[in-house]
């Protein structure tokens, strides 16, 4: 049965749960699936995102970006890379684009460095820059001097 | 006399353009290297924030005092600036 409105996504969603034993986050993955399904909003997918996994130099610094796949600290469905100081500190922060999109045209992009969380709107297509991404997994450790 | 943290102490908002830190968990490190026996010495007086990976640091300066109550708790904050208008509050009561 297709999904017409949220109360049908709801009951879907509820008996996928039923029939598989599956935790609360599965049931926001897919009340997510179902609503972006619903909305036409397709998912946003990386096919390499361990293409930006590496060492890099920012400021004298070392880091090392790593893909983790899904942050499961983050309710919503997402694809998280962790960027890791190799100092004395090895101190992490994220950066995780969720996957489902809640407005047409832009793609959500949360950042945790420092133990803050941070939320911004961006155009999708600037995500399939892998420069853009790049400049923004090693600028998330940027200190003012 | 000088009295500098090192900048790992500090969150930083990029957002807000601020820092924050608790009075009591500072290190404070003097001239010769070594680290004050009080968290906090200079209390309202200046102070320097540096970043050894980059060598840079800045100089703060005190500007007000803030205090408040959360939920029955009560609070006080010190607030610094940099020339450059960068803010450093300092957690004063926890």
């Amino acid at each position: 049965m297709e999904p017409k409105n949220w109360q049908d996504v709801l009951w879907q969603s509820m008996n996928a749960i039923r029939s598989t034993n599956a935790t609360i986050d599965s049931l926001y993955n897919d009340l997510d699936s179902q609503i972006a399904n619903l909305n036409g909003i397709k998912p946003i997918h990386f096919k390499t995102p361990e293409k930006l996994n590496g060492r890099y130099e920012r400021n004298g610094e070392s880091l090392e970006v790593m893909f983790i796949g899904r942050d499961l600290s983050l309710a919503k469905d997402n694809w998280t890379w962790l960027v890791k100081e190799l100092n004395s500190s090895n101190r992490e922060h994220k950066l995780s684009i969720l996957k489902y999109p809640t407005k047409t045209g832009y793609a959500t992009i949360v950042k945790n460095a420092y133990g803050l969380e941070s939320e911004q709107d961006i155009l999708i297509n600037t995500l399939y820059n892998i420069e853009w991404m790049r400049r923004e997994l090693v600028t998330l450790i940027d200190l003012p001097f | 006399m000088e009295y500098r943290y090192h900048i790992e102490q500090f969150v930083w908002n990029k957002d807000t353009n601020s820092f924050y830190a608790e009075a009591p968990f500072l290190e404070c490190v003097m001239a010769d290297g070594s680290i004050h026996i009080n968290a906090f010495p200079n209390q309202k007086g200046q102070f320097f924030i540096d970043n050894p990976y980059t060598g840079g640091f800045r100089r703060f300066r005190f500007v007000k005092e803030i205090t408040g109550n959360i939920d029955g708790f009560s609070y006080t904050e010190w607030v610094f600036e940099s020339e450059d208008k960068i803010e450093c509050r300092i957690a004063i009561e926890i």
